[in-house]
This record gives structure tokens, sequence and C-alpha cells, in this order.
């Protein structure tokens, strides 16, 4: 070790580095490796679940106080109390059932419509290019501003929410898949190809493999995108469905129904959630052949 | 015709790119005749059409002019008439080593359970016995490139191509896979065509060598290697081998020469 830093001093010295002898010698800095300790599970439960109280009392004791107005923000008790009043008196289920049903079609819909049209843009380059300026219109249109017109076609039942929910997961999947597309590695084309492969062989047995994980990258963003468009279709106008639900008690200035509302939606995107992670532990299991 | 004829033929096989009203040569027109169940190596620097040859060969590229023969009958632009393995192993991910190796079957149209029942027994003989099931991640460089060469030897077509598959192997493996190669082309007997930067690998395994130059691209010399079968390491130190390894470094080193001049 001495013999080590003495011999990195000499050399110091010989390139005309001031060494530690002298008098601007640049401190050595001594660092050993951060060391991340990660906490126990329970811990980290308990702290969760310690937030989540303090935040709930905090507002219950703010709303009682006087500190924050009620009528704007409510209070948690009020949401509670309301919260059972909505599954056991109201129509409830009719509503979440109404949503979830319209959230899941668009997005079976969009994912899958998007993830075929992206793929075909592999078939025809002369097709791609064409088609290019009209996908990239497509994004920059701001679908939700067409809920009225998509209303106005559709009608007010089920069919115009999961239109609005598959229009905006329909152009992220397609661009998303044909990103996928792109990214197909050519030398293992040449090699389908060196093997006598058709396109078709080249299509089923490369392309889409490849794609699979691209596709199931855009699965997460697609519920929420569905669940926000099933939720304006139901503002602009439906008769049932929890947004229908969260309007109709902001306009009677029921805000504790609207908080009802909002937590039973984020119930569900989290049951989405879960069943989408589950959807891609099998897909990438390697369903793919 | 006495001779019994070649297995592949390439007959004044050229290759000009245009490019902005400027003429790239890739190739410069070369004849090419290799017997059958030779072992022929292209040696050469980088950007002396080589890998251009292969394409042509493996219809993967329209030559600008001249014929591809196999066994006499003109297969130029026509895929999947030879072996081609690429220079990366190019296992797909998502398939099992088994499922990769039968991957040229299944294109060629034989169902998945007989492939797999052909590929078994290769993939168990050839050094690959317990990762069949195993997916291509959990394998290393040598193993890959087993997988690879079994998957491109299993096609059954008489042509192989061979596009340096040992470069990116470290030296030991590398030697170790050269006498795997040598045991599976005495098994297989194919026609095989390599191409590789190693000179020493070239003679090692090759009945001929082919040096090429670069700029433009051409052979320029054939050289036979009379060197007898079966072959063991310790050959690399007879007098014999070491002179045909100079020789052609020898060649390749003025070849450069020329191109730096020109």
């Amino acid at each position: 070790m001495n013999a080590k830093s003495s011999s990195f001093q000499s050399a110091f010295a010989f390139a005309g580095i001031k060494t530690a002898s002298g008098p601007t010698a640049p401190r050595r800095i001594a660092r050993r490796l951060p060391v991340r300790r990660i906490w126990p599970t329970w811990v980290l439960l308990s702290v969760q679940f310690g937030i989540l109280v303090t935040f709930v009392a905090l507002w219950e004791i703010a709303a009682m106080t006087g500190f924050i107005d009620t009528f704007f923000w409510s209070k948690p008790s009020a949401i509670a109390s309301t919260m059972v009043i909505f599954f056991t008196e109201g129509n409830a289920i009719t509503d979440i059932v109404y949503t979830f049903r319209a959230t899941i079609l668009g997005f079976i819909l969009g994912t899958t419509l998007g993830a075929v049209l992206g793929m075909s843009f592999w078939w025809s380059r002369n097709y791609a290019l064409i088609m290019q300026p009209y996908v990239i219109c497509l994004e920059s249109i701001p679908k939700l501003a067409l809920a009225p017109l998509i209303i106005l076609v559709f009608g007010m039942g089920l069919s115009s929410k999961v239109a609005i929910a598959t229009a905006l997961t329909l152009v992220v999947s397609t661009l998303t898949a044909y990103s996928g597309v792109q990214a197909v590695d050519r030398d293992q084309e040449k090699l389908f190809y060196s093997l006598g492969a058709s396109r078709w062989q080249v299509f089923t047995k490369l392309v889409a493999p490849s794609c699979i994980p691209w596709i199931i990258s855009i699965l997460r963003v697609n519920i929420g995108l569905a669940l926000t468009g099933s939720i304006v279709g139901e503002f602009v106008a439906s008769q049932y469905g929890l947004g229908r639900t969260i309007l109709y008690a902001g306009q009677t200035y029921e805000i504790a129904l609207v908080w009802v509302a909002v937590i039973v939606l984020s119930a569900l995107s989290m049951i989405m959630y879960v069943a989408v992670s589950w959807l891609e532990r099998h897909l990438q299991k390697g369903i793919v052949r | 015709m006495s001779a019994p004829m070649p297995k592949l033929v390439l007959e004044n096989l050229s290759m000009v790119f245009h490019t902005g009203g400027k003429e790239f040569v890739a190739l410069e027109p070369a004849d090419l005749v290799v017997p059958t169940g030779k072992f022929i190596s292209l040696i050469g620097p980088s950007g002396c059409g080589k890998s251009t040859l292969f394409n042509i060969i493996a219809g993967l590229q329209a030559p600008s002019t001249g014929r591809v023969l196999i066994d006499g009958q003109d297969f130029t632009g026509y895929i999947g008439q030879v072996g081609y393995m690429l220079q990366k192993d190019l296992l797909l991910p998502w398939r099992t080593v088994l499922d990769n190796v039968s991957l040229g079957m299944e294109i060629s149209g034989v169902p998945i359970k007989e492939a797999r029942a052909r590929a078994l027994p290769l993939i168990i003989k050839y050094g690959l016995a317990g990762f069949e099931h195993q997916y291509p991640s959990s394998l290393s460089g040598g193993m890959r490139q087993r997988a690879a060469l079994l998957r491109t030897l299993l096609v059954e077509r008489d042509v192989v191509l061979l596009d340096e598959p040992f470069g990116a192997l470290d030296a030991q493996t590398k030697s170790q896979m050269q006498e795997w190669l040598l045991q599976i082309f005495a098994d297989f007997g194919r026609t095989v065509v390599f191409v590789t930067h190693d000179v020493e690998e070239a003679v090692f395994l090759s009945d001929e060598i082919h040096v090429m130059a670069s700029r433009p691209g051409r052979v320029i010399e054939t050289l036979p290697i009379d060197l007898p079968r079966p072959r063991d390491r310790a050959i690399v130190s007879t007098p014999r081998f070491v002179a045909m390894k100079k020789y052609c470094l020898d060649l390749l080193h003025l070849g450069e020469q020329e191109a730096a001049a020109a």
C-alpha cells in the first residue's frame, strides 16, 4: 500500500504536479459507496397508513374548526356517510357497471384496433408513408373536443361512451405499435428471408412477437385514457354512470357525493390496473409462438 | 465433362452502387467455384465485399452482373437456397433454444412437432444438452453461436454460408468452437463458405482460401490448403501451417498498402 502510494506520488512529481507535501495540495476525498437501506415491509406499510390517517384527520379537524369551508371541500365523515347512502339507497351498482363496461369495451377496442393498425404499417412502406400525415393529424386533434359530436352521432347510450374511450386509446396504441414495428431488427428480418420465409411468416413469427412488449407498455396508459373517455362522455350527455353522478352532484352542490364517485372511480381504475398487470405477465410468459 | 459438377459456382458476379451520380464498386467481377463438400474461406479487410458477396449468394441482394449457380442451376435472386448464418446469432428471445433451432425447418414448412423431434437429438449431440428448454438469454456466447449454427444446418441446404460466426468470442471459446465446427463439417458433409478476419482460423478450417482486397472489393489470390484432415489443434505450430499463415498475412498487408496508396 505504502509502496503504491509513494510510486503514485513520484509519478505526480514527475509530471510536474504538486504532491501531497506541497502547500496547495488538493484534499483527497475519501467517500464510501452510499448504502441504501430498505426498511422492512411492516415499517413501510405503517408509514403509508399513517400518512393516510393523518391526512384524513387533518381534513376532518380543519373542517370542524372552520379552517376550510365544508361547502366547497366537504369532510371525511360526511363523505363516509354519503358513501353508505350511495351504496345502500342509490343505484350505485348500475352506475358502476355502466362506466366500467364503457371503459373496458373502449380499452379493448382501442388497444386491439390500434395494435392491428400500427402493425399493418409494416406490410407496405408506401401505405405507411401515405398514412403517416393522417396519423399525426389524428394524434394532434384533442379527441375530447370531439365528444359532443360523437354523442350526436352515437346517441346518449353506451356506444357513444365506448366510442370516446376508443378514440382516446386508438391513436396512442397505433403509434406505439408502429414504433414497435420500426424497431424490428433488420438483421433478424434478413435471417428470416435467408431461410426462405414468406412475408406472412416474417409477420407472424417475427414482427408480431417483437411488437408484444410495445403493446404491453401501452396497456397501463390506456386504462387511464379509456376511463377518462367514458367519464367525459358521461359529462356531455348520459343517463347513468359515475361521470354523470359527479356532474349531477356538482351541479346540486353535493360535494360529498362528488368525492364518493371519485373514490369509487379510483378503486375501479386500481382493479383494472391489477388486471392488466396480470395480463402483462401472461403475455410476456410467451403466449407468442 | 468428366469432373463432377461443382456445388456452387459464382459467375462474373459484381456489385456497383450508384449514389448521387457517383459509382461505388463494392465488388469487382468475381468468379468462384466451390466443389461439393469443400470448406472454403474468404479473408480480407472490411469493405472488401465479403458481406455483399454473401448477400448475393443468399438472394438478399441482386447483383449488378453475374449469376449464382447451385448444382448448375441458376438461383440468382432466390432466397432460401443456401443456409446463411449472419455475424450475430439472431436467436429470438421469446423462443426456447429448441424452438430457435427448429425455426428454419418451421419456415420451410416442417410441422413444429416434427421439427422439434429432429432438432432435439442434434442439440444434445452438439453441446447444448440440458439447455433445450432454456431461453437464449441464459446461454453463453459460444452456446448461442452453436444454436445459431444448428438452426442453419437443420434447414438442409447443401451450401452453408458462415459470416464471421466466431468473431465476437474470446480466444479460448473461439478455438473450442473451431474444433466443434470441424466436427460438424465432417459429420454433415456440407459445402461451406466461411468469412473471417482471422487468418489462423481460415487456414485451420479451410480447404481453400480466397484472399480479398478492398476499394474496390475483389479477390486477389486463391490459395489451396492441403493440410490433412481430420485436423488437430497441434497443426497450427507445424512449419507448413505457419508458412501458409504468413503468406496470407503478407497478401493482406500488400492489399492494404495498395488501398492506402490508391
